[in-house]
């Protein structure tokens, strides 16, 4: 026996109970400029700068990616690995600044997940806001590990 | 002989200590109310929350009924793109496999973001003891490795430590005095960590969850360590409770949805990292090796009867925030790894009834975690249900199994009733000297007087 | 109507004047009550300790002595949950038709007895999470004439718990603490409850430490609550 057989030989030995299927919500239709409002809101209320049109003019280390997608919801923004994007450059610095499409806005992760489809990147990053911990007397400190100050530029179609 | 027994006084002397220490119990009061609210307001603006609960528990319990297959699911999927996995029934064998690893790749530096699991199995001293240096990069477990303690807290570790103890531990750590402000303590701690996560060799994980359909291990941190531990070392292991698999996205959305708000009540935590397999072509960044470490550790014990719910729980914390008595005993008082009422429940089950047995009764059955569990595993009558198994297994003390066969055989006539309630009432001004009369009045409470006359007499 | 009155061992030994109030309330309500001679305990005690076989030879003294013809009235939360939702399945028998006394004597008119006072009520746990029954007792004390001011923490447990009230006595005494604490906090002038077990407890705790008084709901809304 191998040891994958060994470790699943008590799991298949036990009972199997009937549990009812859960019941998914639909998947939500909108998408793009009419979640731009939304995005831009919730990205703010979690603590990011959303720029409309134009990339901020900022200190020259920030790291400036291009996301994926964004999410409506939560304002979160969706980075991808990819040789064109590594990780460490929305990592590292201390600002950073994301490039998202208007286009690219989805409601929110059940819609992105449904869209990504089985095959994911290597790293899949959903970031809402700069890094922050309330680990020290349980109060709100920004910029541990990752950026302190973050930045979400929004480009309209026209715009490019 | 399991490194998370709790022998019998443990849990009443740990919390008596708590009791006294003042901070402590501030520190309690302030951070459990603190995610109590927030986690009520989060959910309060979900809508139909209930629906969502009983979605979230039909995902996990669904999960839990064809584990083995969607276990499978998950290996296969990750080899398929890359990753290494292995099979770990025991805490030993997981941790003789990333030992294993760390050794075959010369590392002499591990950077570790939060995991429950490695302490679980106990893993940075056998790190430590191969010459492998592990360091904790969330923040709060940071600090509480630098001070030689254990977590309390499943998401807010450190929940005790003030800021002067921060500043204390990270001048000591640093080598430079850092003054006790936030801001600074932060500077200093993101300085000294980075130093780590740029020159480990090595970056260990947890996994919050494991999406079977992908192949990927899904991170839910605030910090970002999760993601630098991640993507700078060579090497990247991942430590995964086999219970904590999900079989598609499209159900780990629904579990993402009510994690954060019901452990801290965000909407979604700052990083929501999916993971699958190593760097691919072109990459600059990213581990070249990518393990997942999938662990048993007595997880099989719970696939039994009522207690398989247990396996269900996604470690939100809502359960603790929400508890009365880990609102006042503290996370140790439990066990250096996993506490409050999911703690008090899991335990039991993972180490044995013999190993553990006043956890199910550090609890009044209030009944406020079952409530407040997004995945609605019932935590208080699963307390019960162990409390049956101490009796019914012959943990319960031979004396208390005799004192409740006394008492229920002098009560179960009216006359027995009335000839044992009068001999109490005779006997009463000794009450406080034996006995559970004894331990009631010297914590400080006025022993309950027997009436006169019962009511069924005063009443003819 | 008729209805059959269950004391609970703590009202029968500990609260006779309390279950005195409930069954006054209830004949003041147009009610005629019943008192089954053989009532003793319904096992909760014993049940809650994980020792079902205890508390099952106990609990038979409930069916042997009352009627399945008439309701059952009883002026506590946790032994009506009992009653209500675990004696069924530990006896193997019908369940009966339980009420809590404040759920059953909802909307009744009552006296003014407590006109002008103020009043903090603690939800005892099996009646607030297992019965949901939370707006009766306050309307009703209310309809006394009461000002009621919440607590701050109405969630938490006043720290009873049967016996772990001396399995972790400290721990116990500490809860207690912060729910007096708390009535006091709102300058509530009584704390008022309608489970005896927590009732004995805070008072036990307050008589020693000092606190606002303790009454139980039967109490308050029969002969107000400086009775």
């Amino acid at each position: 026996m191998s040891t994958r057989d060994e470790f699943l030989a008590p799991i298949r030995a036990a009972e199997r109970p009937e549990v009812p299927e859960p019941e998914l919500p639909p998947l939500r239709t909108g998408r793009g400029a009419a979640l731009v409002e939304q995005f831009a809101a919730a990205a703010e209320a979690a603590g990011a700068h959303v720029h409309r049109g134009a990339t901020p003019d900022l200190a020259g280390d920030a790291g400036v990616s291009r996301a994926l997608y964004g999410l409506a919801d939560t304002g979160s923004v969706v980075l991808a690995a990819s040789p064109d994007e590594p990780r460490a450059r929305s990592l590292l610095p201390w600002t950073h600044v994301t490039l998202l499409r208007v286009e690219d806005i989805l409601p929110g992760l059940a819609e992105l997940f449904a869209e990504l489809g089985p095959e994911l990147p290597s790293a899949l990053a959903i970031v809402t806001g700069p890094s922050r911990s309330a680990d020290i007397e349980q109060r709100l400190a920004v910029g541990v590990h990752g950026p302190g100050e973050v930045h979400v530029a929004l480009l309209d179609p026209v715009a490019r | 002989m399991s490194a998370l027994d709790q022998p019998p006084g443990a849990f009443r002397a740990r919390a008596r200590d708590a009791l006294a220490a003042e901070r402590m119990q501030a520190a309690l009061d302030s951070s459990t109310l603190r995610l109590y609210d927030h986690r009520v307001a989060a959910w309060d603006g979900l809508g139909d929350v209930e629906a969502l609960r009983e979605t979230a528990r039909r995902i996990r319990e669904g999960t839990l009924a064809r584990l083995d297959d969607h276990l499978e699911a998950f290996a296969d999927a990750v080899e398929a793109r890359g990753g290494t996995v292995f099979f770990a029934r025991t805490a030993e064998e997981a941790r003789a496999y990333v030992v294993d690893v760390c050794t075959r790749a010369g590392a002499r530096l591990a950077v570790k973001s939060k995991s429950m699991l490695s302490e679980e199995i106990g893993l940075n001293a056998a790190l430590e003891a191969a010459g492998v240096h592990a360091v904790e990069t969330d923040l709060g477990e940071y600090l509480l490795q630098l001070a030689g303690k254990h977590p309390a807290h499943i998401v807010a570790p450190a929940i005790e430590l003030t800021k002067e103890d921060c500043a204390e531990l990270l001048s000591r750590a640093g080598g430079v005095s850092v003054e006790p402000e936030l801001e600074a303590l932060t500077a200093a701690a993101r300085a000294q960590l980075r130093e780590a996560f740029k020159t480990a060799d090595v970056g260990i994980t947890g996994a919050n969850f494991a999406v079977a359909e992908t192949g990927s291990i899904c991170l839910v941190t605030n910090e970002g360590n999760g993601r630098l531990v991640s993507s700078l070392p060579r090497v990247c292991i991942s430590l995964l409770g086999m219970e904590r698999v999900v079989p598609t996205t499209a159900e780990l959305a629904i579990l993402l949805r009510l994690l954060a708000r019901s452990g801290t009540g965000q909407p979604l935590t700052v990083y929501t990292t999916l993971l699958t397999g190593p760097r691919r072509e072109g990459e600059e960044d990213g581990p070249e090796e990518s393990h997942v470490v999938i662990i048993d550790n007595g997880r099989t014990n719970l696939l039994r009867g009522r207690y398989r719910t247990m396996l269900s729980c996604i470690r939100c914390g809502a359960c603790l925030n929400t508890c009365p008595i880990y609102r006042r005993a503290g996370g140790n008082a439990y066990s250096d790894v996993y506490s409050g009422p999911m703690g008090a429940v899991l335990l039991p089950l993972l180490v044995g009834l013999r190993q553990a047995p006043a956890l199910p009764h550090a609890s009044s059955l209030c009944g406020a975690c079952t409530a407040a569990c997004p995945v609605k595993i019932p935590l208080h009558e699963l307390l019960l249900d162990l409390r049956r198994d101490l009796v019914a297994e012959g943990v319960a003390s031979r004396r208390e199994r005799l004192a409740f066969a006394l008492w229920s055989l002098a009560w179960s006539r009216p006359w027995g009733y009335r000839l044992a309630t009068s001999a109490a009432r005779l006997g009463q001004r000794f009450g406080a000297l034996a006995g559970p009369g004894r331990v009631w009045a010297s914590a400080g409470r006025a022993l309950p007087r027997l009436a006169r006359r019962r009511y069924r007499d005063v009443r003819r | 109507m008729r209805v059959q009155l269950f004391a609970t061992c703590l009202g029968d030994l500990v609260l006779p004047e309390a279950v005195a109030d409930a069954e006054a309330l209830l004949r003041g309500a147009g009610h005629e009550v019943v008192f089954p001679a053989g009532q003793v305990c319904c096992g909760q005690p014993a049940f809650n300790a994980g020792h079902r076989r205890a508390a099952a030879r106990v609990a038979r003294t409930f069916v042997r002595a009352f009627s399945r013809e008439l309701p059952v009235v009883v002026p506590s939360g946790s032994c009506a949950t009992m009653l209500s939702h675990c004696l069924p399945e530990l006896l193997g028998v019908e369940p009966y038709e339980v009420y809590e006394l404040s759920a059953f004597l909802a909307g009744t008119a009552l006296p003014r007895l407590n006109d002008g006072r103020t009043i903090a009520y603690h939800d005892s746990c099996h009646m607030l999470r297992e019965l949901g029954i939370s707006d009766q007792p306050r309307a009703l004390l209310e309809a006394s004439g009461a000002t009621l001011v919440a607590l701050r923490r109405p969630d938490l447990c006043c720290g009873f718990g049967g016996t772990f009230s001396v399995r972790q006595p400290e721990i116990s005494v500490a809860m207690a603490d912060d729910k007096l604490g708390d009535a006091a906090a709102v300058a509530a002038e009584v704390l008022v409850t309608a489970d005896p077990g927590c009732l004995v407890h805070l008072r036990a705790r307050a008589e020693q430490a000092g606190g606002p008084r303790v009454v139980h709901l039967a109490t308050a809304l029969a002969r107000g609550i400086d009775a």
